[in-house]
């Protein structure tokens, strides 16, 4: 082939090439286009008797749409399934029953136990949603075992549904996934709605080699407001290796609020933790909300570090009348001083909260 | 090498001179010959350089089709999983990480209220929007107190980044619960600004975006769920930008996207499409993410202080960041992520008429070329890891040098017709050949966008995107190759660095005549 004939071939190739992908884009479009009014257009004839059936209070008055949805033949029912399905996630109580019954009744909780086992991580992914968005309790164990599925997303989803289950026995699977094997958020959250039942697996987390799972123990603790298990997170707080976790431990402590937490909060603003810590272990002062902590963060108001500082102020603006009084004396005694600068935003944060003119400095600018 | 002389040999298609040419100049005896075989000499340097333009045009295409392709790859991945992941794990989870957004204003007044409302409406658990007047010499704070009834609120300055300007004062709304901080500071440039926001900041994360930035209303819950997802990693993410010139705006919200009226600003669009949408997704997937734009990025707080904020003598701050966060922690040996997020979208003008354009591109190209020269010792270095070894390279071959070789073709071609090098009619096959290339990566996309995210939906504009991608290569490349040549002797001869001005014509909201405004 001569050069002139492989230059021909090569504008002819890119030429195609050019038009080909112009009408797979006008293709495309068209197609989705028509499968969109298509679906608008078979759904909204049934939509008003889903609403029916979310809206039923009775059995009786539920019956008739249910069966009539249970009924609609396949090409309908395709267009209007994924709505259902989402509507799931947006209705509690009645609603949410009545729901249930018409997806499992459609057969939806038999088709993904078995596409579980699926050659496509979409489908096993999907099936994964729906089982977890129904509360499908016999779907718990498959889901443990997609735990260790090779696709990311599908062992996300497995999380999220075992956590939609409420299955409390999954904790130990679910806590060892924290460390990169599905996404932090999705292994808390999952944790949160299993309630309490999940907690010996979280206190046994606290001494995990992974801080991943560590962390996401400390926090489910805090947020569940497990507060007999305030004495094992101060340990957390006191000796954790990694400062994320000690981090998290604080904060923690500070939501459960007990007499222990304070102490160790207290201890832990001290100049022989991290930076990290003692500017947490101070915002935890103040969402604890004791008085107890208005002296040590008084003190806090002169550290020499602008955050530790900073939220001590913060913490102290919401402690009421206890602590203006500190943050008043505080003033009048360092005068001129960085302390006094942040006593003053403190109280004027105060002032704003009580809806009250802004006290300030004489010599601040206006 | 082998296939630039394969190339060559094309180039010198039907009227091919005889190769060994500049050896016998060696034997010729008269001044004639040794003229004559200087002239052949000549003609095969001028075939050489225009192989070597020829090679160097396909492969940059060939790049970029290649980063378009992993990209597409993660459309795809986004597409299917889009009906199993909501935004409600991320919305109503305890540990999504709060953040502040940080916006650096000057002389923002036509827009600065809008803007402001349009974030504090933005759909996160716990945010606070701190905005820094860089010394605005208009309204801009005027407005602000106007619209959010600010008090002075005097707070101690922090320093975990050393700043150049001096902070006047900071504000508060007086309904103490808006989550609104606004500083009034001497002006000292954008990137100062940001790192007296980031002194400021109290949330972990830090989102920098541009005071005449929309954001899409879900847009920081998606490119903060990286960090919700991965904590102890990633460490930055960046959203994509789009442009907003002539879509409808309603309250601070893009509510139709349309294509730009004028032609300069549709080209821009394709352009964005590929380049920084496509583009930088394919360089997330490989690991290599180098720009995170300035107009939408999210950061870990605690890793900028270690770094020491943004480099306030640097024109490209944004890249110039990004490239320091990865040599800082890969010579920190530490594990973490920079991900680029395709589906979260902050809207920005772009320049609309050719002289704002060209300001932009040769600061972008100085930034650039600044930014290299600065990191000079990563560049192909095994110890940064595929930033190292392939990001910096390709962005000294295939960003910093294309306007060189893209205008060093262009002057070249006509020199070698007229020196005989090449044949007339090949050479304008081969340049043909070489547009058709660039048409259908703008082509693929063009699919990409419409199977993916399909943003702009009437036909209309579909046609006028396929339009785009083909008049892109016809002046506007070789312009921005002039603008870019201009930006690289701007760095080299070390001139004054000047922002410009960006000529502004304000957002299209229906009913409601566009406003003009100089920022």
């Amino acid at each position: 082939m001569s050069a002139a004939q492989l230059v021909s071939l090569t504008l002819a190739l890119l030429a195609g090439a050019v038009t080909l992908l112009g009408l797979v884009i006008v293709m495309g479009r068209a197609l989705h286009r028509y499968r969109d009014r298509r679906n608008a257009r078979l759904s909204a004839g049934v939509r008003p008797l889903l609403l029916e059936l979310i809206g039923g209070d009775s059995g009786e008055e539920v019956s008739e749409p249910l069966i009539r949805l249970a009924t609609l033949n396949r090409r309908v029912w395709r267009a209007v399934e994924p709505g259902a399905i989402s509507l799931l996630a947006k209705v509690s109580g009645n609603a949410r029953t009545a729901l249930v019954r018409l997806l499992e009744q459609r057969g939806l909780a038999r088709d993904a136990l078995r596409d579980l086992s699926r050659f496509s991580a979409v489908r096993r992914a999907s099936a994964a949603h729906v089982l977890g968005m129904l509360g499908h309790a016999e779907a718990a164990l498959p889901l443990v075992r997609l735990l260790s599925d090779r696709n990311a997303e599908v062992r996300a989803t497995a999380v999220r549904a075992l956590g939609q289950i409420g299955t409390a026995g999954a904790a130990s699977p679910i806590i060892s996934m924290a460390g990169g094997r599905a996404p932090f958020q999705l292994v808390a959250q999952a944790l949160i709605r299993l309630g309490p039942g999940a907690r010996p697996a979280l206190v046994e987390a606290l001494s995990h080699d992974d801080p991943a799972a560590r962390a996401v123990a400390v926090e489910v603790l805090g947020l569940t407001g497990a507060v007999e298990t305030a004495g094992a997170l101060v340990g957390v707080l006191a000796g954790d290796p990694s400062s994320d976790v000690q981090v998290r431990a604080a904060r923690a402590l500070g939501r459960l609020g007990t007499p222990v937490c304070l102490n160790a909060l207290i201890h832990a603003t001290g100049p022989a933790h991290r930076y990290a810590v003692r500017v947490e272990a101070a915002t935890a002062l103040g969402d604890l909300g004791s008085p107890r902590a208005v002296p040590a963060l008084r003190d806090l108001l002169a550290d020499p570090r602008y955050h530790v500082a900073h939220s001590a102020a913060r913490s102290l603006s919401r402690l009421g009348r206890p602590a203006a009084a500190a943050l008043t004396e505080t003033i009048a005694e360092r005068a001129g001083t960085p302390a006094a600068s942040h006593a003053w935003e403190a109280l004027a944060l105060q002032d704003l909260q009580a809806g009250r003119p802004l006290r300030l400095p004489e010599a601040a600018p206006r | 090498m082998s296939a630039a002389a394969t190339v060559a040999g094309l180039l010198a298609g039907l009227e091919a001179p005889d190769a060994p040419g500049v050896l016998a100049a060696g034997a010729a005896q008269s001044a004639g010959e040794i003229l004559d075989a200087v002239r052949e000499g000549a003609r095969w340097t001028l075939m050489a350089i225009s192989a070597i333009v020829l090679v160097y045009s396909v492969s940059i295409n060939t790049s970029y089709l290649l980063l378009i392709f992993l990209a597409t790859w993660d459309a795809v991945h986004h597409h299917r999983r889009v009906s199993f992941s909501t935004e409600e794990d991320l919305y109503s989870n305890p540990l999504t990480p709060p953040v502040t957004v940080i916006m650096p204003a000057y002389n923002e007044e036509a827009g600065i209220a809008e803007a402001v409302r349009s974030m504090l409406s933005m759909r996160y658990p716990t945010f606070e929007v701190i905005v820094v007047d860089d010394g605005s010499k208009d309204g801009t704070f005027e407005r602000l107190r106007e619209e959010h009834n600010l008090v002075e609120l005097p707070r101690v300055v922090p320093d975990d980044i050393p700043m150049r300007g001096t902070v006047l004062s900071t504000h508060v709304p007086a309904n103490g619960s808006t989550p609104l901080l606004v500083i009034r500071k001497t002006n000292s440039g954008r990137a100062d600004a940001l790192n007296v926001g980031i002194n400021f900041a109290r949330h972990p994360l830090v989102c920098m975006v541009d005071a005449d930035s929309l954001l899409d209303p879900s847009a920081l819950l998606l490119v903060a769920k990286p960090f919700a997802d991965d904590p102890m990693n990633v460490v930055a993410t960046g959203g994509v930008v789009r442009i907003v010139n002539d879509c409808d705006v309603v309250g601070g919200r893009v509510a139709r996207v349309r294509m730009p009226r004028r032609w300069l600003v549709r080209i821009q669009v394709m352009e964005y499409l590929r380049a920084f949408l496509l583009g930088r997704t394919g360089w997330s997937r490989l690991g290599g993410l180098l720009i995170i734009s300035g107009a939408f990025g999210l950061f870990r707080r605690d890793v900028l202080v270690e770094v020491g904020g943004l480099d306030p003598d640097s024109i490209g701050e944004d890249a110039e960041l990004v490239t320091r966060l990865h040599r800082y922690l890969r010579e920190g040996g530490r594990d973490y992520r920079i991900v680029f997020v395709s589906e979260p979208v902050s809207w920005t003008e772009a320049p609309s008429s050719a002289a704002v354009l060209a300001r932009q591109r040769r600061r972008w190209s100085r930034g650039l070329a600044e930014l290299l020269w600065k990191h000079r010792t990563m560049i192909a270095n095994p110890r940064y890891g595929r930033i190292g070894v392939l990001t910096l390279p390709y962005f000294v071959l295939f960003e910093l040098l294309a306007p060189v070789v893209n205008l060093g073709g262009v002057a070249l071609v006509p020199i070698a017709l007229w020196a005989g090098a090449i044949n007339m009619d090949f050479a304008l096959a081969l340049l043909v050949a070489s547009f058709g290339y660039a048409v259908l990566v703008g082509f693929v996309a063009l699919a990409v966008e419409e199977y993916a995210f399909r943003r702009y939906n009437s036909w209309r504009d579909l046609g006028v995107a396929a339009v785009a991608s083909v008049a892109e290569n016809f002046g506007y490349r070789q312009f921005n190759a002039w603008w870019g040549l201009q930006g690289i002797f701007a760095a080299l001869r070390r001139t004054k660095q000047v922002w410009g001005v960006m000529t502004r014509e304000g957002f299209s909201t229906p009913g409601r005549p566009a406003g003009g405004k100089k920022g």
